[in-house]
């Protein structure tokens, strides 16, 4: 049973499609269609703003059948897969959507989550920590905006840096970009890192830099603002707790990202525009 | 020479294991000869014959082991003892092998094996093949049919069948599937996906599917159709079986066909089927060059087209016009106008391809099919190795290289040969490392061409996946670095060779034309054909062993079926099978008379002489064992019996007037059998010998049988001297009498079913070995015999002669079983063996539905063991009625009750003793619940021989027998076992056959 959805594969209920079987992990599998990512997680574990869940029994014994490679065939809604011991068959119309939307942020809530992670010690426990080149690149972003000259070759220096399915520098620009787009500002960053990343940097990351640039984030970042709305320090921690749990860096880089473009927006917003304006 | 004896006693041992070690002994250093056996007085008469008699043989006590040796030195006594100590003590046997569980001698096994099978898989040769095809319909079993040279008629006929059952029949001479993304027979393993193909042809499939594979595409299913299913007879009844399956499997997206050049009226019915489909499909008959797509039937003019249109429609995209791809290679220079193009293929579609894109390239008119070749054009020639001209008595050239190998070699010497063509195909059942075969000759030719200021080319493709047994990618290399240049495809392989010549291969766009199906919707298939293609399979596998292995790699189950022939290939007796298995009523007729067998009540009731049981023995008559014979055609051992009973009886007094009175036709010469008598041996029975009489209750039937003599000089051998004349008239006269009156004390008599059953769990089978039921019988008659108000004297002689005589039991259990299948032969129905006998001349069978008809073949000489000084050349030729055992389930047919009797042949054990159960339980229709065996898990005595099954498996009864001298007067030399000749059996088929007008 698929019990939920992401919006973003909406794709896969419209027509027909053929892919394969992308990566197989010890709890999770990628399919890719036509160089989309679509990820496939357990029930009850934290929810991908990329693709979908299944009931964790049945994760469990699929994955063990699966291989990179395998043909997946998508027609109206109809998954199948095609393991050499049989068709697996999933129904995505059923499966309940999952809000993904980007949250917005005031400017004070900002401030208040730059100040509870940097108080978690983000920067020291990203993946970045030690790269003095990445930490070069990261004071750049913290300080000047991204379009200038220093602020590109920093996002340059950073896109796919760093070893895993989804390198610290991607994740941290992924946090960099989603607390902007956040505050409200910078739209256009991650189409920009997603246009840089191409050839780049790993199928995996660069679904999630594609997934912001269309709006959609894993909904633990919902419920973080939610918590940092209502300053819920407790549930706050606990997002914090499930991010970090995800990949080996992956969620202290993108919280250290997060803290990052955090403080950058902060920053912007107590700078009157024409003087942005003359220094951007 | 000295002879030296030594007496172990009390040490009784079997007198098989005596014999074996006997003959041990016999060939130690230093033996002349020696002899070993019990010290009872029967063997000391075998001692004596040969010479070997002692004095302290003469004086050792039954329970005594003699060892009598004769040889030059004392010394070597110590040898043989240490010998027989060491042999004694281990009597086990070595044990080969296992043979591997799972595998099946019979259609009836293999589906016990395997009860849920859903699909027959078939390399035998195609001459045996269509009633075994038939038969796996008429299981309910799918057909994968890899067996060719099956008749176009068999082949419309099997088809019909097939679909009106609900049946797919691949085949036949279906080279490759996959089914359930299982590669059967010669095939690839293809990545499973959306696509699902129809292929009449093997590399056809092969192509597409690797290339679907390489291009991200995936198969679950190829359904191959053989070669022959769109001709006109057949009418595609597979093609479109396999659409319409495809067309409801629901995780096929997309449905390809690919089809040998087909009946023009056939071509048209599948396209229009196709054009019904819902799903998108793609096309091609090889051969054929479209102009236009029909409708939403997409046709191809190559196999790489129809493979990259099926993947464009697999992935939901619009297919394109035009689908040639640039070539990689480069020509500058072509070759020279005189040089040609030659294609060796050992895929038949895979050269007619190329045959077809060279004909049209070049203008050539048409493609042939003549000795192997697609072409033979102005020097440009493609030949297709895998043609029945090149493959007669060798194997086909995907496994074995050397023909290609010598025809590249030839080709490449040729001064205007251009460019070689080839494929290298992999997968399963192909060479395991084809591409290392060639890719030295290739080099070879070109180095040799190049020394002899030739241009020579080789361009060629891999057919093959990442994930067959064989290394695609290397593969590649290989040849390649040979010198080849490799294409993607053979369509390619073909187009780079033509660019050599300076030709290029094109192709016009293609549109698509209306099409206007008839409108009838698909047919929905049969539930059958859509378990198989929605499970993985189960398959018996009938043929080839290699074809399990694919099958079980990939999630299949099967089990092997190690099919024969039948009748050992006898085409006039398989037809007679065939036409008798569609005859309805013989199996129940079996059963009934499977009924009377067990509705048996055997009772031994009396001991009388002949002349008041039997009318026909009164005067000069003698009984004989076997079917018919007369005295002129008697063996030696049988007249000497002749010459026994005339001077018992005193029709003669010597041997001289006896012989005289024998061959003067004055003494009447009648079967035992057919008056309800048996004998042993020779059978020789004469009016004043007392018979044992054996009634069955269930309707009075009676069987009579002479008494047992014992072993050594005795009548059943041939003896007539004076000693066995007197022991005669001592069975007249005191054996028989008492035993009569015994039996009279005995209120209903012995009853016997109740005694083989008790017997039988203590080792006996009741033809070599009777000593437990010959005890269980002196058990019963010794109280009746101790209570007679009878000679003390005489009946002490016959309790130690009972005693004495283990074999006494024998000829009981003869006439229990003459009563038994005089019982069974009052109604005549049914093929089941009612009567097994020989007379030294011939072997005679009569069976349950043809009453007193004998089926006569020449006997065989029985095999087994000799006494010391005796061998094979000695012996005489198969005798006697004691057979009957055999016919009703004991003797050879129960060898597992009785291991040690194997031993007669050979060093055989347990293992030897359950096969030939085994093997006799094939040829019979039942088991006795009434015998249980504890040896073959508690499992009854067969039941009714069959000689249906006889004839179809080649397996004739065993019989265990005893080995008479061939000159009358010797008496016994041996033990051993005996086939029953096959002849008999045939006879009786044909017999069987006529008499329901089947001819």
């Amino acid at each position: 049973m698929i019990p939920a959805r992401a919006p973003s594969v909406s794709f896969l209920r419209e027509g027909h499609a053929m892919g394969h079987v992308h990566s197989v992990f010890a709890t999770s599998f990628n399919i890719e269609f036509s160089g989309r990512i679509v990820h496939v997680g357990a029930a009850g574990e934290p929810f991908s703003c990329i693709g979908f869940t299944l009931d964790a029994g049945e994760l469990a014994r699929l994955l063990p059948r699966l291989k990179a490679g395998y043909v997946a065939a998508v027609q109206e809604g109809i998954l199948r897969i095609y393991t050499l011991d049989g068709v697996v068959e999933l129904d995505l119309n059923a499966a309940a959507v999952v809000d993904c939307a980007c949250p917005q942020i005031e400017v004070e809530d900002a401030n208040w989550i730059f100040i509870q992670l940097s108080g978690q010690g983000v920067a020291e426990k990203s993946g970045l920590a030690g790269d003095a080149t990445a930490t070069a690149a990261v004071t750049v972003l913290a300080c000047a905006d991204w379009r200038g000259e220093e602020g590109t070759r920093a996002l340059d220096t950073l896109i796919g840096r760093g070893p895993g399915l989804t390198p610290s520098g991607d994740d941290f620009l992924l946090g960099y970009a989603l607390a902007l787009k956040a505050c409200g500002s910078d739209d256009d960053l991650a189409a920009h890192i997603v246009r840089a990343s191409r050839g780049r940097t790993t199928d995996v990351s660069l679904a999630y830099i594609e997934a912001l640039a269309a709006g959609w984030v894993n909904p633990v970042w919902i419920d973080l603002t939610q918590a940092v709305r209502e300053r819920r320090l407790v549930d706050f921690d606990r997002c914090v707790q499930v991010m970090v749990g995800i990949g080996h860096t992956s969620g202290w880089d993108a919280l250290f990202g997060c803290a990052v473009g955090f403080r950058r927006a902060r920053a912007r917003a107590f700078v009157p525009a024409s003087t942005l304006a003359s220094s951007e | 020479m000295m002879l030296y004896t030594v007496v172990k006693q009390n040490s009784y041992q079997d007198s098989i294991n005596l014999m074996l070690l006997t003959n041990q002994i016999n060939a130690t250093p230093g033996v002349v000869r020696s002899q070993i056996m019990m010290g009872t007085e029967a063997n000391k008469d075998i001692y004596n014959a040969a010479g070997l008699l002692t004095p302290e043989a003469a004086a050792a006590n039954p329970s005594d082991m003699v060892i009598v040796v004769e040889a030059e030195e004392e010394g070597v006594v110590e040898t043989v003892l240490a010998e027989a100590e060491s042999f004694l003590a281990d009597l086990s046997v070595k044990k080969g092998a296992d043979e591997g569980a799972g595998t099946a001698e019979s259609w009836e096994e293999a589906v016990s094996l395997l009860p849920d099978a859903n699909m027959a898989l078939f390399s035998i040769p195609g001459e045996y093949a269509a009633p075994e095809l038939e038969r796996a319909l008429d299981l309910g079993l799918n057909v994968f049919s890899f067996t060719d040279n099956v008749p176009l008629e068999d082949e419309v006929r099997l088809k019909k069948k097939a679909h009106e059952k609900g049946l797919l029949f691949m085949g036949p001479d279906c080279g490759t599937g996959v089914i359930s993304s299982v590669p059967v027979a010669f095939t690839n393993v293809i990545n499973p996906g959306n696509i699902g193909i129809v292929g009449a042809s093997g590399t056809g499939i092969q192509e597409v599917t690797c290339m679907i594979d390489r291009l991200g595409g995936g198969c679950v299913h190829a359904i191959g159709t053989g070669g022959r299913d769109l001709n006109e007879a057949v009418g595609a009844v597979t093609v479109k079986d396999a659409i319409a399956a495809l067309e409801h499997h629901d995780p096929t997206d997309v449905i390809c066909v690919i089809s040998k050049p087909p009946a023009p009226a056939v071509r048209d019915e599948v396209v229009d089927l196709l054009a019904r489909c819902s799903k998108p499909v793609v096309a091609i008959f090889i051969g054929e060059k479209p102009e236009a797509h029909q409708g939403h039937v997409h046709l191809a003019h190559t196999l790489e087209e129809c493979a990259r249109i099926a993947v464009d429609l697999a992935r939901g995209e619009a297919v394109k016009k035009n689908y040639l791809m640039p070539l990689d290679l480069e020509v500058t220079e072509p070759l020279s106008s005189d040089k040609t193009v030659i294609g060796l293929y050992s895929g038949g579609t895979l050269a007619g391809e190329a045959a077809m894109m060279i004909t049209e390239a070049l203008d050539l008119g048409h493609i042939i099919k003549e000795d192997g070749y697609m072409l033979r054009h102005d020097g440009y020639d493609v030949i297709d190795l895998g043609d029945d001209i090149y493959t007669q008595g060798r194997p086909h050239p995907m496994i074995d290289p050397e023909v290609r190998v010598r025809m590249m070699r030839e080709y490449a010497a040729k001064p205007t040969t251009g460019v070689i063509v080839f494929d290298c195909v992999l997968g399963y059942g192909c060479h395991p490392d084809m591409a290392a075969e060639l890719a030295p000759v290739i080099s070879e030719c070109i180095a040799t061409a190049k020394a002899d200021g030739r241009d020579l080319r080789f361009v060629g493709t891999v057919v093959g996946t990442e994930h067959d047994p064989q290394d695609y990618h290397r593969s590649v290399a290989l040849l390649r670095e040979a010198g080849a240049v490799m294409e993607e495809s053979n369509a390619a392989a073909v187009r780079a060779a033509l660019a050599y010549k300076g030709i290029d291969f094109t192709e016009a766009d293609r549109e698509t034309v209306p099409f206007e199906p008839t409108g009838v919707p698909v047919p929905a298939p049969s539930e059958a054909v859509m378990e198989l293609l929605t499970t993985k399979p189960r398959v018996i596998n009938v043929g080839l062993e290699s074809f399990n292995e694919p099958l079980r790699a990939y999630g299949a189950q099967s089990v092997q079926y190690s099919w024969k022939p039948l009748a050992g290939g006898n085409k006039r007796m398989i037809h007679l099978l065939t036409e008798l298995s569609r005859i309805e009523g013989l199996d129940e007729a079996n059963d009934r008379v499977i009924e009377r067998f067990r509705a048996s009540q055997p009772f031994l009731v009396d001991v009388k002489p002949a002349r008041e049981l039997i009318p026909e023995i009164n005067g000069k008559v003698i009984l004989h064992a076997g079917p018919p014979i007369e005295y002129g055609h008697m063996t030696d051992p049988m007249q000497g019996s002749c010459v026994g009973a005339v001077l018992f009886e005193e029709w003669a007094d010597n041997e001289a007037d006896a012989r005289a009175l024998l061959e003067s036709g004055e003494v009447t010469f009648i079967p035992c059998h057919h008056v309800h008598a048996v004998g042993p041996m020779g059978g020789i029975t004469t009016q004043s010998m007392p018979l044992v009489v054996v009634e069955n209750r269930v309707d009075g039937t009676v069987g009579y049988c002479t008494m047992n003599e014992g072993i050594g000089k005795v009548l059943r051998f041939g003896a007539y001297s004076e000693e066995v004349v007197q022991r005669l008239r001592w069975m007249r006269d005191v054996l028989g009498p008492v035993l009569a009156a015994a039996l009279a004390e005995k209120e209903g008599g012995i009853n016997l079913n109740v005694l083989v059953a008790r017997a039988i769990t203590m080792g006996d089978e009741f033809h070599q070995r009777n000593i437990a039921a010959s005890l269980c019988f002196l058990k019963e008659v010794a109280p009746l015999i101790t209570a007679l108000d009878w000679d003390a004297a005489e009946k002490q002689e016959v309790m130690q002669f009972l005693a004495d005589t283990d074999q006494f039991f024998l000829n009981i259990m003869m006439a229990m079983g003459k009563s038994i299948v005089d019982y069974v032969r009052k109604v005549r129905e049914g093929s089941i063996v009612t009567t097994m006998c020989r007379n030294g001349e011939n072997f005679g069978v009569r069976i349950s539905a043809l009453g007193d008809e004998w089926f006569c073949a020449p006997v065989n000489t029985p095999n087994g063991l000799y006494f010391t000084g005796y061998g094979p050349e000695d012996a005489n030729p198969d005798i006697g009625d004691s057979a009957i055992t055999e016919t009703v389930g004991v003797g050879a047919m129960a060898m597992i009750a009785a291991p040690g009797v194997t031993r007669f042949v050979g060093a055989g054990g347990f293992g030897d003793a359950l096969a030939t159960s085994n093997e006799m339980e094939r040829i019979c229709v039942a088991h006795n619940p009434a015998w249980t065996i504890p040896t073959w898990d508690f499992k009854g005595t067969c039941q009714g021989i069959d000689i249906r099954r006889v004839v179809a498996t080649g397996i004739t009864p065993l019989i265990n027998t005893g080995i008479a001298h061939k000159r009358a007067g010797v008496g016994q030399i041996g033990a051993g076992t005996v086939r029953a000749p096959l002849g008999c059996f045939e006879a009786a088929l044909e017999a069987l056959c006529a008499s329901i007008g089947i001819e």
